[in-house]
């Protein structure tokens, strides 16, 4: 591709765009032609790549090249995609330097570069690193170059050559061949997931023993649940405490979670990947779209962030009704499809969630501390605001009261975390190999085939969860809840059978269905 | 069913929202109920009545005297399997006619042999404290199970208490209604409504259409009262409204026993403030109650059936008398969460605990 002078005039970048979580490959073509000097992007680029003109050229001639004073055109294909951010900056500088000579096209042609510009040439970060090169990696590309500060992120993935680079001046020296830049070199996951650090540990929290058998059930089973008690019962700092009890994630969870906070710009650069489960609590003024994602770009919301991790909904019935509504499906399926206007996106959203109220507007019914001043009618409309499809789906109620002094004082010791997560992550490998052969991992989403082939009941069993619906006003809807929530208690007994008492104790935990109010 | 002249009469009467208690006792006063009203309605009627009868509403009458108003009244009450048992019945309770006020008619649900068996009324507060729900509870199940049948206001606490307690004893309980039986009231008590309808009985003295309003609870009450040969008082605040039928008890000659309280607890006040008043009303034990009434309690062995192991019995003495959190359990037994959720729900089960809001437990 010469011109009549024989000179280059045209080149052919490779950068990376994001839809979701999911990348694409964007080619940055630059032409440089004679005439008035000009800059003219085209392929649906939105302002902050038009933008990119005086950051481009400003970074250009602070490292000392020549900025091409000619009419520039630059392409973005697949000219229908819209395009969005400023990761396209050093693409765009590293075309106009190769159609301007200062590069040769075979010497970038193989990299995919990501990366911002500053004025003085720096490469800055960006959102987005991981999930445009583990797409990239499946699209068989092997050569990147990416901001510097966006190294630790990089450096969890095998197999490709991640050059981190500074500024513009140490890429364009290290494209002529003139120094050597060493590939990121990669880190093992299993190193770093040692460094877990939490704050929260169950050792802390005195008493609560019932609460904290159902959390555990909870974790081992990947149930969701609902805590009920007055204010000051401690329910916020059992939830704050439930993510320590939860088995470790497994590389993919972490990478699938790292995309997600990587994409939203919310990872810790320093660590580079998401080591701990996501704990969310939205405040309970949140919106639909900040729960569930949206926005003009699609970006993910709370419960996308929460994946893989934990969504604590505190004082749930004081969210708006549209709003938690909108949980129903994700609960269910696991993602979440947010479609905008220019985007149709589905993000992850395997969640557990953990919600909390109180038992009445006062929030005092049923304490032995404070006395309740709520009328039946206004306790029962209360608890009427979480509808019964949202109910449906979350598998155990448990009722936490205040412990008393006394409790607070002792010195009693607690159970750690550490011992209570050794239960549950027994109780996971049982799961995890009875459902190897389907998508499902957890006894709380476990289909209707699974139900009957594992959920079998003997005669005893039969009986008593017959006589316990009639004594007990149970409603339907309980049913397969409560055998779910049996076979994680068997699991975590290590027993193959459902017995009698781990329906008992399942039944235990289904306060709401009973009749709450008399 | 067949009604007979002045039956019908009554069932047509009733059909108008303003004829009103005292118009139609005015009416059958002035007029007289032997003959059918409706067919003589235009010719001689109007002059007597126009003295508590306007106008308008005199002409209301006699646009509804055709037999297919009537028919079609009486059939929507088939529909809605409401039986109308109407102070010319056989069927009326006895106890009740005797009264000053009684209702023209009872728009019966359910079972109506019951009207004619020996009731008592149990009455409270509609939050009462878990004394109050305890001594409700038990003297419910004691007189339910002694063959009375239990009779209240399926209002929620107190009510509810006694009507659920005499359907789980095997026994009979009556519920009367201020509203009609298309509303009822609290809404939350619709299952048990549904459920005492078909197995025992629900009575109102007002159409299935009509909305509660607030001043038919106290009238409401005159029918409690006139129905049953005695009145319990488990537990009221100091202005319940369960003292409208205590007054009516008083009035009508009826039997009036009161549980006393604790005299700092607001859900005594009540009926510690009858007790100072009328002090041979006070009971302390269900069989009071029988004894005054003449039944002799058969003693059931059923009870003493059930096999309690060693953790079984600890519980039920340790949460007797007073409830316990269930923390408080655990910290007594030393069980471990498991085992002891598996033994609180057993118990449950067997009706020898109860789940108390806030995860506490009470044996029974």
């Amino acid at each position: 591709m010469l011109n009549y002078k024989g000179i280059q005039m045209l080149s052919k970048i490779k950068s990376y765009g994001l839809v979701g979580i999911e990348g694409y490959k964007v080619d940055v073509e630059v032409d440089i032609n004679p005439g008035l000097p000009g800059y003219d992007v085209v392929g649906l680029a939105d302002t902050a790549i038009k933008e990119s003109k005086e950051r481009v050229k400003s970074a250009i001639k602070n490292c000392g090249y020549n900025y091409p004073i000619n009419h520039i055109i630059i392409n973005m294909a697949p000219a229908s995609e819209k395009k969005v951010g400023s990761n396209y900056d050093l693409s765009i500088a590293i075309g106009i330097l190769t159609a301007s000579e200062v590069l040769l096209q075979k010497n970038v042609s193989k990299y995919i570069f990501l990366g911002e510009l500053s004025l003085d040439g720096k490469v800055r970060k960006i959102n987005g690193i991981l999930p445009m090169l583990i797409s990239a990696k499946q699209n068989g590309y092997t050569h990147f170059v990416i901001p510097k500060d966006n190294a630790n992120e990089s450096a969890f993935i095998d197999k490709i050559n991640v050059y981190a680079v500074d500024n513009l001046r140490e890429l364009v020296e290290f494209l002529k061949g003139d120094i050597v830049v060493e590939p990121v070199q990669t880190r093992s996951y299993a190193d770093v997931i040692t460094d877990q650090k939490t704050t929260a540990d169950f050792a802390f929290v005195k008493g609560q023993a019932s609460a904290k058998r159902a959390l555990e059930i909870a974790a081992a089973g990947g149930h969701n649940i609902l805590m009920i008690g007055p204010p000051g019962a401690g329910k916020t700092m059992l939830a704050k405490c439930f993510p320590t009890i939860l088995p470790d994630m497994t590389f993919d969870e972490a990478l699938e979670v790292t995309k997600i906070h990587s994409v939203a710009g919310e990872l810790d650069q320093n660590q580079g990947i998401v080591i701990n489960r996501p704990f969310r609590s939205p405040h309970h003024t949140t919106t639909v779209v900040a729960l569930t994602g949206g926005g003009r770009n699609a970006k993910p919301g709370q419960i996308s962030l929460a994946h893989n991790g934990v969504l604590f909904l505190d004082e749930l019935p004081e969210y708006d009704r549209k709003t938690i509504e909108t949980l129903r499906q994700p609960l269910e399926d696991g993602v979440i499809t947010v479609a905008r206007l220019q985007n149709t996106v589905c993000y992850p959203a395997n969640f557990t969630l953990i919600a909390s109220m109180n038992p009445c507007p006062c929030g005092y019914y049923g304490s032995s501390k404070v006395r309740c001043k709520c009328s039946p009618t206004a306790i029962h409309k209360y608890l009427s605001k979480i509808s019964g499809p949202l109910m449906d789906r979350i598998d155990l109620h448990i009722e936490v009261d205040a412990i008393s002094y006394d409790e607070i004082r002792s010195d009693h010791l607690e159970e750690s975390s550490a011992e209570i997560k050794k239960r549950v992550n027994k109780a996971r490998e049982l799961q995890l190999e009875r459902f190897k052969n389907g998508k499902n991992y957890s006894n709380a989403k476990m289909t209707e085939a699974d139900f009957r082939k594992y959920c079998k009941l003997d005669d005893a069993g039969t009986a008593l969860i017959e006589t316990a619906f009639h004594k007990l006003n149970l409603s339907a809807r309980a049913y397969t809840r409560i055998l779910k929530v049996a076979r994680t208690i068997a699991d975590l007994e290590g027993s193959v059978d459902i017995k009698p008492e781990h329906i008992a104790e399942a039944i235990q935990y289904r306060s709401l269905d009973r009749k709450f109010t008399v | 069913m067949e009604y007979t002249v002045r039956e019908l009469n009554l069932i047509w009467l009733d059909c108008f929202d303003f004829m009103t208690y005292s118009k139609k006792t005015q009416m059958i006063k002035a007029y007289g109920i032997d003959r059918d009203i409706r067919k003589s309605l235009p010719k001689d009627m109007i002059p007597a009545l126009q003295d508590f009868l306007t106008q308008q509403e005199l002409n209301k009458l006699n646009s509804c005297a055709d037999d297919e108003f009537l028919q079609d009244a009486l059939k929507k009450y088939q529909y809605k399997n409401v039986v109308l048992v109407t102070i010319y019945s056989t069927q009326y309770p006895a106890l009740l006619r005797e009264t000053d006020n009684p209702p023209y008619i009872l728009y019966c649900k359910g079972n109506v042999d019951l009207l004619s068996t020996r009731c008592i009324a149990i009455v409270g507060t509609r939050r009462p404290s878990d004394y109050g729900r305890v001594v409700t509870k038990s003297y419910a199940k004691a007189l339910a199970e002694a063959g009375l049948t239990i009779v209240s206001g399926l209002a929620n606490g107190v009510d509810t208490i006694a009507h659920e307690e005499a359907i789980s004893a095997g026994g009979k309980t009556i519920a009367v209604l201020a509203g009609g039986f298309d509303h009822i009231y609290p809404a939350s008590n619709y299952a048990l409504s549904e459920k005492i309808a078909s197995d025992h009985l629900l009575v109102c003295e007002n159409r299935p259409e009509v909305q509660p309003m607030n001043y038919m609870f106290p009238i409401r009450n005159r029918i409690l009262a006139g129905l049953s040969e005695a009145v319990l008082i488990t537990e009221a605040q100091e202005n319940s409204g369960s003292l409208h039928t205590k007054n009516y008890a008083v009035d009508y000659g009826r039997d009036l026993y009161v549980v006393p309280g604790k005299i700092t607890s607001l859900e005594s006040k009540g009926c510690n403030k009858i007790l100072k008043e009328m002090q041979g009303a006070i009971t302390l034990d269900p069989s009071d109650v029988l004894e005054a009434m003449h039944i002799v309690k058969q003693e059931n062995t059923e009870n003493n059936n059930f096999q309690l192991d060693f953790n079984e019995s600890n519980i039920l003495r340790y949460t007797m008398s007073d409830k316990k959190s269930y923390q408080a359990i655990m910290d007594y037994t030393g069980l471990a969460p498991q085992q002891l959720n598996a033994i609180l729900l057993s118990l449950q089960i067997r009706g020898l605990i109860e789940k108390l809001p806030g995860n506490f437990y009470l044996s029974n």
